[in-house]
């Protein structure tokens, strides 16, 4: 008996509903095609597709490069867009601590180095994605559970008062520009 | 595992990333460092309720309330303070049936030092003060006084210290204004008198036998709580007479006990005996 491939619910539905594509190329020459429901959750890239004026004629034969994002995170970018493209909108929070869980989906996909974690908000920041600045930020802010002053130092690299003294007395020590 | 450079993130991320972090976990980051003591607030600190409970001489309680959460953080203790965590219920008063969480905080201080610590680092008010039975009158001067050196008005206020001073009081009462709740529940001698120019929106008073009518027909609180007061069915008839005319738009709760009240006789038109609609057994005195 042949076994029938398993197709992603996310290809059934794009297939059902004939969306419209876009292609982005990363900074290493990465080409991605992203669906329009899923750019439209990165403000920017939405911006620039808006302001190029691309249309479902024209959108995949005008690949959009990013200058600033590599191949690495575009890839769990473009996943996390994917992911959540019909989440609802979530309502405008004051400011104020917030206090949410992290879907276990993305704990597992945000389950990087810290150093790719870096590099994955700054791009997340370039891209202006809301949703995933918060999931991002609510594993570094993970980071902090049960732990003491020594720990959050270690983890979160933050130098001591007598750290960041020397660091002062050192950068106005040094010659400026000009000298 | 290499570290997490938090304090390289652009400001945006790490303002959410400081919003994300419990009080606790940002009392513990800020005291890593000055520096990253001074930027806690961007993680909208300021909307935090910090409350002061002078329980006794050696028992007080600090507590920080979130929208969801409140961790309490409580003394006596040297170096290591106890902290519970309960979770609010969706009508925000505490889940008492659930065992709270307990963690703990270093601290070398005292508990008036941390308050004024977690005040300072999160940049809010103190929302509450609130004295127990056996707290001296000369210390709850001391409270009031290290609330006004900060703030000339506090959210909630509730005072149950013995042998008030009517004098002192009112001068507590003149320069700190109470906005949201005050309870009085210590006894006041019969010659006091104390004029509200600004109620607050809800009080709840214990032996009030110095708020007169005038008083009660001036009040404009949402709720309002008396017991054991002097007030009588012709006073109740006046406010009633008020409230009908649509004097008192934010009244949302009446409670006022009172031995002077005549079952025999009606008020606003209500035969005795007034009884509780949901609880007939209870009769309204």
């Amino acid at each position: 008996m042949s076994v029938e491939p398993e197709v992603p619910i996310v290809q059934v539905e794009e297939v059902r509903e004939n969306p419209v594509l876009y292609k982005i190329i990363s900074s290493d020459n990465h080409v991605f095609t992203i669906s329009e429901h899923a750019v439209k959750l990165s403000k920017t890239l939405w911006d620039l597709i808006t302001n190029l004026g691309l249309t479902a004629e024209n959108a995949l034969d005008n690949p959009i490069p990013v200058e600033n994002v590599n191949g690495k995170n575009m890839e769990t970018i473009v996943q996390f867009c994917e992911r959540h493209k019909y989440d609802e909108e979530e309502p405008e929070y004051t400011n104020y601590i917030r206090e949410f869980v992290l879907p276990e989906w993305d704990r597992q996909l945000l389950s990087i180095d810290n150093e790719e974690l870096f590099q994955l908000i700054l791009a997340t920041n370039y891209l202006d994605i809301q949703k995933l600045m918060d999931y991002c930020c609510r594993v570094i802010g993970d980071m902090a559970k049960d732990k003491t002053p020594e720990e959050l130092r270690i983890i979160y690299g933050i130098p001591t008062d007598a750290e960041d003294d020397a660091l002062e007395r050192s950068a106005s020590d040094s010659p400026g520009p000009s000298g | 595992m290499t570290e997490f450079p938090l304090l390289r993130l652009p400001l945006v991320a790490l303002k959410e990333c400081l919003k994300i972090m419990n009080p606790l976990e940002l009392l513990n980051l800020s005291m890593c460092s000055t520096k990253v003591s001074k930027l806690i607030k961007l993680g909208g600190t300021s909307s935090l309720e910090v409350s002061y409970l002078f329980l006794g001489s050696d028992t007080k309680q600090i507590e920080i309330g979130t929208s969801r959460s409140i961790y309490r953080f409580e003394f006596p203790a040297s170096h290591t303070i106890p902290v519970f965590i309960s979770q609010r219920t969706a009508d925000f008063l505490v889940a008492v049936s659930q065992k709270p969480e307990k963690a703990s905080f270093s601290w070398n201080g005292s508990s008036l030092e941390l308050v004024d610590y977690i005040l300072d680092t999160f940049n809010c008010p103190i929302h509450s003060i609130s004295s127990g039975s056996i707290y001296p009158y000369s210390s709850l001067v001391e409270l009031t006084n290290w609330v006004l050196t900060r703030q000339s008005t506090i959210g909630e206020m509730s005072v149950t210290t013995r042998n008030l001073d009517g004098e002192g009081f009112k001068e507590i009462l003149d320069k700190l204004t109470v906005t949201e709740h005050l309870d009085v529940l210590s006894k006041l001698n019969p010659d006091f008198q104390y004029t509200f120019k600004k109620f607050p929106r809800s009080i709840y008073f214990d032996s009030p036998y110095w708020m007169n009518l005038e008083q009660l027909l001036a009040s404009d609180c949402k709720s309002i709580t008396l017991s054991n007061s002097f007030f009588t069915n012709s006073n109740l008839d006046a406010y009633f007479e008020k409230w009908k005319n649509g004097d008192y738009p934010n009244l949302k709760s009446l409670r006022i006990a009172s031995d002077r009240l005549d079952d025999s006789a009606g008020i606003a038109g209500v035969a005795p005996p007034v009884r509780v609609e949901n609880n007939p057994e209870m009769v309204i005195r």
